[in-house]
């Protein structure tokens, strides 16, 4: 079932002075479960697309459309809602709260949407465990290492079973030990979980662990293959 | 669970946290504390010039404040007496008799309004014994004692037992005259009071003058609060003869300084809080500065603008009140061991009438007040940067 479809999809930075086709008349469509790298050089329109699927920024043309809610239609505050309800997000830099332990970080989504203590507990847990820092629970980010700290953040945007996953570069500043063992984790909790992942890299091994692979240039899909 | 993220995230920068709880707290403490000590000195003030001068209240003939004629007296001071006898808040009452009279010594003569007064009552009543500078109040063994001030002894060129000869127009419209002997020199705060006034017994002036009778009937009351309660009970139970006044009404100067001390202290006290007000500005706008990436992070996970809006608001709430209450109990603190120990000022302040030893007065008005305005403050300031924070857009998170 599809659950992403991009039309027309196009992103003009400085339209008025010198403008900069950053995202250029993009269709793609993304079926749930799908583990997809969008690859790409940097300048290549990566982020820009990513932030368009979800929706923290605004198309300048064309339209995003999430399991038949059109993004593009919504006020700046269904936005905000529907990113906390049903999409994840990881980014580059980790971004926990530094004043939440890891499982407060984990549960944070979930306490914005009110869910029960016991429920947001059991379920920041099992997935503390799955990404094997159980004996973690409690330390602040500060207390991490970057690829434990990239576990936390991808264990938070999976806590409330979102739609899907969107993560800009999550390996960038990582090491290729913290890069395996985070991929791992990220294939192990698609399948587990059949989430759906839409990461961006310009990393050939990253690309080797994805399933699809979308080759971004010049803000346009050159290429786009399942292995 | 913004508020417990507020009160996580002030604690991030210890330091420059504590910096401002520190600034708000010794801020806050210090204008308790000079609020509570310049009402405790105008309360002194007060007290003194009151009790010297006037009372709180002060019953007359209804003639006599204008003419100021000798036999303008009260004619029935038991009635009065009967009157104010069920009043609870009356803590001291004092009968005065007073005339104009001429004191001639051979060196000089000096005009002076007499006040004859029954010393065992008036030694409680006024607080004149504590401006005494040499002799003693009219107790002692001399005939006929009278106090006079210093500027009176300098210029009549009086000590302590010398002669003064007092001469007044008696009831019998006769001008009579007694030698007296100064038994104590007085030096007060209020110089034009010290220049025109001498101090007898009651009975030393009647016998001059030929009454019996008091002119003023002077009341210290426990609350001032409660003066216009009484007030209204003597407008409706004073008989017509007499008429009666509030300390406001016959020391008006004493009066709008006291408005003026609490107006300076108000000012102080919002001059510290402006300045803690702008503390505060300055270090949430450097936390919105410096926390963009992460707020924009919130966003992108879908925390609202407003929610967001309010955790700054909550952050700066916690800074300024950790701060402030706790400065304000400390202040509190500090004004009720005062209270009981006094302040020692030093003699510096003694021609403002201001005591060597200073006991402040619990205002707690004054008090709610600081309270309401620092809650205002807090509530206008927490508002800017905050307002800041609403413009940081979600994809500031992904900024490097
Ligand atoms: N806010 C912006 N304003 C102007 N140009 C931008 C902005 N963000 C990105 N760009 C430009 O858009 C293009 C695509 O950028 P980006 O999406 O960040 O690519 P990538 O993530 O693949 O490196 C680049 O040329 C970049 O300079
Ligand atoms: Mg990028």
């Amino acid at each position: 079932m599809e659950i992403i479809e991009i039309r027309n999809l196009s992103k003009t930075y400085n339209p008025k002075t010198i403008p900069v086709h950053a995202v250029n008349q993009v269709n793609l469509t993304f079926k749930e479960g799908e583990f997809t790298a969008i690859v790409g050089a940097s300048g290549s329109g990566k982020t820009t697309l990513l932030n368009m699927i979800g929706g923290i920024d605004n198309p300048s043309e064309g339209e995003v459309c999430i399991a038949s809610n059109n993004l593009t239609n919504m006020s700046e505050t269904q936005k905000t809602k529907f990113r906390r309800d049903h999409i994840g997000f990881v980014f580059q830099s980790y971004n926990l709260l530094p004043v939440l332990t890891a499982i407060e970080n984990v549960e944070f989504i979930m306490e914005m949407q009110g869910r029960p203590v016991k429920e947001r507990h059991s379920r920041s847990k099992e997935l503390l465990s799955a990404i094997c820092l159980s004996n973690r629970l409690h330390s602040r980010p500060g207390k991490l290492s970057g690829g434990q700290q990239q576990r936390v953040a991808v264990a938070r945007a999976l806590a409330h079973k979102p739609k899907f996953v969107i993560a800009d570069e999550p390996t960038a500043n990582l090491d290729s030990r913290s890069t395996a063992d985070l991929l791992d984790i990220m294939v192990k909790l698609n399948e587990q979980e059949g989430i759906t992942f839409i990461f961006s890299t310009h990393d050939q091994r990253v690309v080797d662990r994805a399933r699809r692979v979308i080759v971004f240039e010049d803000g346009s899909v050159k290429e786009d293959y399942n292995k | 669970m913004t508020t417990r993220l507020a009160w996580k995230n002030i604690w991030r920068n210890k330091t420059r946290s504590l910096i401002f709880i520190g600034a708000a707290f010794f801020g806050l403490a210090l204008a308790i504390f000079t609020i509570n000590l310049m009402k405790g000195i105008a309360a002194q003030r007060l007290d003194d010039a009151v009790s010297i001068q006037t009372g709180h209240l002060q019953i007359q003939n209804k003639d006599f404040n204008t003419f100021r004629e000798i036999d303008q007296y009260i004619a029935d001071p038991a009635q009065v007496r009967a009157l104010l006898k069920d009043q609870p808040q009356i803590v001291s009452i004092t009968e005065r008799m007073v005339s104009e009279a001429v004191l001639t010594t051979p060196e000089n003569t000096s005009i002076a309004q007499l006040t004859g007064v029954k010393p065992e009552i008036e030694i409680q009543f006024s607080a004149l014994k504590d401006y005494l500078i040499g002799g003693t109040f009219l107790e002692g063994d001399l005939p006929k004692p009278i106090l006079v001030s210093k500027k009176t002894a300098e210029r009549l060129k009086l000590s302590i037992r010398s002669k003064v000869i007092v001469t007044l127009k008696a009831v019998s419209g006769e001008i009579v005259g007694g030698a007296f002997r100064v038994s104590g020199i007085f030096e007060t705060p209020n110089t034009p009071y010290d220049e025109n006034n001498a101090i007898v017994k009651y009975s030393d002036l009647g016998e001059l003058s030929g009454i019996r009778n008091p002119h003023e009937i002077a009341i210290l009351v426990n609350d001032r609060m409660q003066l216009t309660r009484i007030e209204g009970f003597l407008v409706k139970n004073l008989p017509s003869d007499y008429r009666h006044y509030s300390w406001i009404t016959l020391l008006p100067q004493l009066y709008a300084f006291n408005g003026f001390t609490e107006a300076v202290s108000m000012l102080f006290t919002i001059i510290i809080l402006l300045g803690l007000g702008f503390g505060l500005l300055n270090t949430m706008n450097m936390i919105v500065q410096e926390r963009t990436r992460e707020i924009g992070m919130l966003r992108a996970i879908g925390q609202s603008k407003w929610s967001v809006f309010f955790m700054l608001v909550k952050e700066s709430g916690f800074l300024m009140f950790i701060g402030s209450l706790t400065g304000i109990l400390l202040g509190i603190v500090i004004v009720n061991m005062t209270s009981q120990t006094g302040v020692p000022l030093g003699s510096g302040f003694a021609l403002l009438g201001i005591r060597a030893t200073i006991y402040p007065v619990v205002v707690w008005p004054m008090i709610v007040m600081v309270c309401v305005l620092a809650t205002i403050l807090t509530a206008i300031i927490s508002v800017f940067p905050a307002f800041r924070a609403l413009r940081i857009r979600p994809h500031a998170a992904l900024r490097d």
